[in-house]
């Protein structure tokens, strides 16, 4: 199928929305949560991925560019407005393993938006992260109003230092913004034969289980593991039902969201993609609804919220302005427990048992988390790296405009 | 579908929280445990009763204490660290009932945050636990964020997946609140906990898709 093809998609979302609403069967009271109540029928979950395809890249939307290049570019755009080397640097990094990992939403092409958070003083750049509180095993850091990406990164590394000495380390972090793929910090973890753990709120978009207005983040939770010849386990899920950065592309692209993403403020299911932040329409928490499970996605995201606004005192959801994002990170030494070969080794069975579970009708076969990533990495890499055209062009355009270096 | 099963007067009976804590206490001595951990298993069972969640309340006494007298599980039990450092530990469960060794593996953790800043303990050779979130909320008293995880045999398919490889590996988290009722979390990471699943098959109705 086309990417570039609406009309074939739409269409191929419409039969889906009917199909969910022949099997729907129960008798809540939101009309939304009616009208997805029958979203998972354990047949086969294909049709619900067709609107994640519609996103992907290929070789007339983007322009394959190498991780390098790519590196350089970013760093250099935001060095250019002011950051300092190691602070683009590891910006840099961060946004590059993501679009290598093929998590578009949160890679390189953000590069120009953080630029130009910091030209217009949104964020404040060069930023200074401060230490608030200390123990062996815990920190309080205050982000400075600066890149996320920065004292999350730091706050990761604390986490694992203190992890190293004492067995287990936590960070939380204030006065933050925006963090990108949050899957990248436990993987700093795993790097260090670690069980890496790292959450981030952000500001209302979900609503509560039962309730009919925003009022949570989308708030995701990563978590990592080390296996041994097999893929590390690497976990990164919003607790919404699906990642705002995803209605922001199929807004892009012009398709319909399937039932079930978000909902009015009638509770009616809302299937235009929404572009603004309002009280009159929300996102779904996961699970959707009571009978699947809702007050879980929104149990998980209070968590989140938790860890990261209350324990920080930076704020809960409802409590931030959009682009402010509170952080949480923790590492856990497996070697304090017991001999990392044999972890491993227990790992490498659990993915391998997974992976030979017999699939669903319709299904190629069961995954394990981070597979999926670890496939666009294995080509990515290699490949080079597909960049949308649209942010290829605003990339250079942008480095054009500072006066910096145009590597791509 | 879930009103369906709650208790009412024509089928239960209300005993204080008292009597029920000195009868599953004296069924758990009578079965070989010690006096203490006779009084921390029936604490969890009776705490899981008054919060409402039935399913892993004090009726579960009598499964608890057959496993006991079978053999199933060994009584009296220990508690033993295998491995441990300030801030975590691994233990072994000794094979005993689980709601004593994840009690225990609780206060251990506690004990370490109070020192360190955090505390972690894993726990092997145990048994079902019970509420899963009473873990964590035993942190609540010590101004403390408390977490409690289980794992359980083979109940859940993976995603995509058609057979039952995983437990229902429910996930507690209890966080103070102030003049509010104190957070307090616990959720099966499958759709529905099993015993929903138990409890529509005894009353006969659907499950819904």
């Amino acid at each position: 199928m086309s990417l570039t093809d609406p009309v074939i998609a739409t269409s191929r979302l419409l039969a889906m929305t009917i199909s969910e609403d022949q099997c729907t069967g129960n008798s809540r009271t939101l009309a939304a949560e009616r009208s997805v109540g029958g979203r998972q029928t354990g047949i086969s979950t294909k049709d619900s991925s067709l609107a994640l395809d519609y996103l992907k890249l290929n070789e007339s939307n983007s322009i394959r560019v190498s991780a390098e290049d790519l590196h350089k570019q970013v760093s250099a755009i935001l060095q250019g407005v002011g950051t300092p080397t190691e602070h683009a640097e590891i910006t840099a990094k961060i946004l590059v393993s993501s679009s290598l990992r093929g998590v578009e939403t949160h890679g390189v092409g953000n590069a120009v938006r953080y630029a130009e958070s910091i030209e217009s003083g949104e964020y404040t750049v060069p930023q200074t992260v401060e230490i608030i509180s200390e123990t062996e095993s815990t920190a309080l850091l205050d982000c400075g109003n600066g890149l996320g990406f920065v004292a999350a990164h730091q706050g990761m590394e604390m986490s694992i230092a203190k992890a190293r000495d004492l067995g287990a380390g936590m960070t939380t972090i204030r006065n933050g913004h925006h963090i990108g793929m949050v899957g990248y910090y436990p993987m700093m973890a795993v790097a260090e034969n670690m069980i890496g753990m790292a959450m981030t709120n952000a500001s209302r978009s979900v609503r509560p289980a039962l309730g009919a207005r925003p009022r949570v983040g989308t708030n995701p939770i990563a978590f990592g593991a080390p296996a041994g010849e097999e893929r590390d386990f690497i976990f990164d899920m919003a607790t919404s039902t699906i990642a705002s950065g995803k209605i922001g592309l199929a807004k892009r692209l012009g398709v319909q969201m399937p039932v079930g993403w978000a909902v009015t403020a009638e509770g009616e299911p809302l299937t235009e993609p929404r572009g603004d932040r309002g009280e009159d329409w929300a996102m779904n928490p996961l699970g959707g609804t009571r009978e699947q499970g809702a007050h879980k996605g929104y149990g998980l995201g209070l968590v989140v919220d938790i860890l990261c606004g209350v324990l920080s005192g930076g704020g809960f959801g409802a409590q931030l302005s959009g682009g402010e994002n509170m952080t949480w990170t923790m590492a856990i030494d497996i070697a304090k427990f017991r001999d990392v070969d044999d972890f491993k080794s227990m790992m490498d069975d659990m993915v391998r048992e997974l992976h030979a579970t017999p699939p669903l009708p319709g299904e190629d076969g069961v995954l394990v988390a981070g597979d999926p990533e670890a496939d666009f990495e294995d080509d990515r890499s290699v490949n080079g790296v597909p960049v949308e055209n649209g942010q290829y062009d605003e990339m250079r355009a942008k480095a054009a405009q500072l006066g910096v270096e145009v590597f791509i | 579908m879930a009103n369906k099963v709650k208790l009412n007067d024509s089928n239960s009976t209300r005993v204080p929280a008292d009597d029920l804590q000195t009868q599953l206490s004296a069924i758990f001595r009578a079965v070989g445990t010690t006096d203490r951990h006779a009084e921390i298993a029936a604490k969890v069972l009776v705490a899981a009763s008054v919060r409402g969640v039935d399913t892993h309340g004090v009726s579960n006494v009598v499964g608890y204490s057959k496993n006991a007298e079978d053999g199933v599980y060994t009584v009296p039990q220990q508690t033993t660290v295998i491995s441990e450092s300030e801030t975590t530990a691994l233990v072994s469960g000794g094979n005993g009932i689980g709601l004593v060794s994840a009690y225990e593996a609780m206060e251990m953790a506690i004990a370490k945050a109070e020192k360190h800043g955090l505390g972690m303990v894993s726990i092997k050779d145990g048994h079902h636990v019970g509420m899963v979130a009473y873990y964590a909320s035993m942190a609540l008293e010590h101004d403390m964020i408390g977490m409690s995880m289980t794992t359980a045999a083979p109940a859940v398919r993976p995603a995509l997946g058609a057979k039952k490889m995983l437990g229902t590996n429910p996930i507690g988290f209890a966080a103070p609140a102030g003049e509010e009722r104190d957070f307090f979390l616990d959720m099966a990471t499958s759709t529905v906990a099993s015993g929903k699943v138990g409890l529509a098959r005894r009353i006969g109705v659907p499950i819904p898709a």
